[in-house]
C-alpha cells in the first residue's frame, strides 16, 4: 500500500498507517469475537449437560453469557462498520450520499458513547441477582463498542478523502463488497 | 405529527444508505426529542435491554451450528440422499433442489445460508444437466425462502424476543406450512419445466444405493430429529437446543466427515459472530424504536385505524398480508419482524379478528418470506444471481411464477389455521 518514496526507502504515509492500524485492531477484535461466541456456545452446552445429566446447574451460567452476548454484539458492531452492515440499496451510491451517511453514523455512535457512559456510571450500584456482578459491566459494552466503531471509522473517512483526490492515490472506497 | 416526523426520518435515513441499525436509532432519537415524556438515555437503555434476553441466544447459536455443519461437507451427502427419492423423474434435480432446501431449512437458521449450500452444489449440476441457468437459479432462490418457515428459523426467534410468543410453538407451527410451500414450489417447477434440453439421467433405485447414501447422510438427517425431538419432548428449550446443535455439528464436521479443520473452524466462529452482531445491532435499536412506538401508543392507534376501516376478519387479515408484502419488497426481514410483528400482533389476536397467536406468527413468516424474492430489495435475488452468475433481471423473471405460488400458499396458511395449528395442538394441546 505504501507509495515508494523518492529516496527509494519505504515510508508509510499517515493514511497508510491508519489503514494498517485499523486492520490490526479489527483482527484482534475478531479474535475476541470468536472467543466470545465459542465460549457462549460452550457455556450453554455445559449447562444443558449439567442440568440433565448431573441434575445440577452452574449458578452463574445464565448471567455471564448475558454479559458476553452484549459485548459480542457491540464489539462486532465495531468490526463490521466498514461495509458489512445491512443497508437499503435503492438509491445509487453517490459521493454526497456517502458523506451524509457517514455523518449520521458518527452522530449516532457519539450519542451511544455519551449516553452509554452516563448509563454505565448510573447503574454501577445495581448488581445482577445471582453473581452480584455490577450491571455496569453489561452497559459498558455499548459506549465501548461505539467508541471502537468511531476509532475504526477514521479509516473510512481517510478513504473518502483519498478517493476524491486526483492522481494515483484514488482507488475504490473499500465499501463496495459487503 | 410526531409519527410523521419519526417515520419520515426513518425512511429518509434508509434511502440515504445509512445502516439500518443507525436509521432505527436515529428515528427513535427524533421521536424522543419531540415527545413530551420520553428521555434520551432510555434509547441506549432500551437498546441494551432489547438484546439482553435468553431467547435471543438461540439465533447466533443456530447460525453457528448451520455454518459448521455446512462447512463439514453435509450439503453433498444430504443432496445425494434426497436425490434417492426423486431418481425416477426426468426433472429430479429440480425436485431435489426444492426438497433439499426444505431439509436444509431444518438445519440452518437462515435462508441465505440455504441458498449458498444448495445453490453452489446444484446450480452447476443443473446447468450441466441441460436446465437453463435462470430456471436453475430461480428454483434455488424460491425454495430457499422455506428456511424462514421451517424451524430453526432466526426470524421466529426474533419474534419470540419482540413479543411473548413461544418460540417452540412457532417452530412446531412452521412444519405444515413448510411442507405445503415445498410441494407447491415443486409443482411450479414441474409446470414451468424446460420443454427440451434436459438430459434424463435416471438412476435406478436399488436397496444397496439407498443403504449407502442413507449411511453417509445419517449424521445430517439425525440433526433435525435430535433438535426438534429435544424441544418437543421438553428436554430442552430452543436456546439449549441451539447449543446442543453447535456441539453436534462440530463433532460431525470434525470427527465424522473430517472435512473441517481447526483453522476453518475459527474463521467460521469469527464470521458467525460478526453476522450475529450485524443482526443484533438492528435488534438493539429496533427494540428501542419499538419501545418508543409503544410509549407513543402507535399500536393502539394502528389497531383502531385498521379495525375502524373494517372489522371483517378476512379483510383485516388480507390488509395485513398486503402490508407485509409491500414492505417486504424494500425492507430486510430482521427489522420487519422486530418493528411490525409486535405492532400487528394485537390486531390479529384481537377479538374482532380472532387469530391464534401461533397462527398469526406462522402467517407473518410466510408473508415476509415472499419479500426475500421481490425486488428492489430481495436478499435471495442478490445471493442467487451471484451464485449462478446471471443478471438479477433474468432471475426476477424466472422467480415470478414461484412468487405467485408463494402468495397463494400464504393465503392458504392464513385462511386454513389447522395447517399450522394441528401439530401445535397435538404436541402441546
Amino acid at each position: 500500500m505504501g507509495r515508494p518514496h523518492p529516496c527509494g526507502c519505504s515510508v508509510s504515509s499517515a493514511p497508510d498507517l491508519i489503514a494498517k492500524g485499523s486492520r490490526g485492531t479489527i483482527a484482534v477484535l475478531r479474535l475476541l469475537l470468536a472467543v466470545l461466541l465459542g465460549g457462549l456456545s460452550l457455556l450453554m452446552f455445559v449447562q444443558v449437560v449439567m442440568r440433565y445429566v448431573f441434575n445440577s446447574s452452574i449458578v452463574w451460567s445464565e448471567e455471564v453469557p448475558r454479559i458476553m452476548l452484549i459485548w459480542l454484539v457491540f464489539v462486532g458492531l465495531a468490526t463490521t462498520m466498514k461495509g458489512k452492515h445491512l443497508i437499503i440499496d435503492i438509491v445509487r451510491e453517490r459521493r454526497w450520499v456517502t458523506i451524509v451517511s457517514i455523518v449520521i453514523k458518527w452522530a449516532l455512535l457519539i450519542f451511544f458513547v455519551w449516553y452509554g457512559t452516563i448509563l454505565a456510571v448510573k447503574v454501577s450500584g445495581q448488581t445482577m441477582p445471582i453473581t452480584k456482578i455490577s450491571r455496569s459491566w453489561q452497559y459498558a459494552a455499548a459506549p465501548t463498542g461505539a467508541a471502537l466503531a468511531l476509532l475504526l471509522g477514521v479509516d473510512e473517512i481517510v478513504d473518502l478523502f483519498r478517493s476524491s483526490g486526483p492522481g494515483p492515490g484514488s482507488s475504490d472506497t473499500g465499501a463496495s463488497e459487503a | 405529527m410526531l409519527l410523521l416526523a419519526v417515520f419520515g426520518t426513518l425512511f429518509v435515513l434508509l434511502l440515504l444508505r445509512v445502516p439500518i441499525f443507525v436509521a432505527l436509532g436515529g428515528a427513535t432519537i427524533v421521536g424522543v426529542v419531540l415527545h413530551p415524556s420520553a428521555s434520551l438515555i432510555d434509547v441506549v437503555r432500551n437498546s441494551i435491554n432489547g438484546i439482553d434476553s435468553l431467547v435471543l441466544f438461540a439465533a447466533p447459536l443456530f447460525v453457528l451450528a448451520g455454518n459448521l455443519i455446512l462447512a463439514g461437507g453435509v450439503s453433498r451427502r444430504l443432496i445425494g440422499w434426497v436425490d434417492l427419492l426423486f431418481g425416477f423423474s426426468r426433472m429430479r434435480l429440480a425436485y431435489v433442489n426444492v426438497f433439499g432446501s426444505m431439509f436444509f431449512g431444518g438445519i440452518s437458521g437462515s435462508a441465505t445460508a440455504d441458498s449458498a449450500a444448495i445453490g453452489s452444489v446444484l446450480v452447476p449440476e443443473m446447468k450441466k444437466g441441460g436446465y437453463p441457468t435462470p430456471y436453475a437459479a430461480g428454483v434455488t432462490a424460491a425454495s430457499s425462502s422455506i428456511g424462514i418457515i421451517v424451524p430453526p428459523s432466526v426470524p421466529m426467534i426474533l419474534a419470540g424476543a419482540a413479543t411473548s410468543v413461544s418460540v417452540t410453538k412457532l417452530f412446531v407451527g412452521g412444519y405444515g406450512p413448510g411442507l405445503l410451500i415445498a410441494v407447491s414450489l415443486a409443482l411450479v417447477a414441474w409446470i414451468k419445466r424446460p420443454s427440451s434440453g434436459v438430459t434424463a439421467d435416471p438412476e435406478r433405485f436399488s436397496l444397496k444405493r439407498m443403504g449407502i447414501t442413507t449411511y453417509k447422510a445419517a449424521p445430517a438427517l439425525v440433526f433435525p430429529v435430535v433438535i426438534m425431538g429435544g424441544i418437543l419432548t421438553g428436554v430442552f428449550t430452543a436456546t439449549e437446543a441451539a447449543a446442543v446443535a453447535v456441539v453436534y455439528s462440530l463433532l460431525v464436521s470434525v470427527f465424522i466427515y473430517r472435512e473441517l479443520g481447526w483453522k476453518a473452524f475459527f474463521t467460521i466462529l469469527k464470521e458467525s459472530a460478526e453476522f450475529a452482531a450485524v443482526v443484533f445491532s438492528i435488534v438493539a435499536t429496533a427494540q428501542a424504536f419499538g419501545r418508543f412506538l409503544t410509549l407513543a401508543k402507535v399500536p393502539q392507534q394502528l389497531t383502531e385505524f385498521m379495525l375502524g376501516f373494517s372489522n371483517i376478519p378476512a379483510v383485516v387479515i388480507l390488509m395485513m398480508i398486503v402490508l407485509l408484502l409491500i414492505i417486504g419488497t424494500f425492507m430486510e426481514t430482521v427489522p420487519i419482524v422486530l418493528v411490525l410483528y409486535p405492532i400487528l400482533e394485537p390486531i390479529a389476536t384481537s377479538p374482532d379478528v380472532g387469530m391464534d397467536p401461533i397462527h398469526y406468527g406462522v402467517t407473518f413468516m410466510g408473508a415476509i418470506a415472499v419479500g426475500l424474492l421481490t425486488p428492489p430489495y430481495g436478499v435471495l435475488l442478490f445471493v442467487n444471481s451471484k451464485i449462478a452468475g446471471i443478471p438479477s433481471a433474468d432471475l426476477i423473471k424466472a422467480v415470478l411464477p414461484f412468487v405467485v405460488a408463494l402468495i397463494i400458499d400464504v393465503l392458504i396458511i392464513a385462511f386454513f389455521p389447522p395447517l399450522s395449528l394441528a401439530p401445535v395442538n397435538f404436541f402441546f394441546g
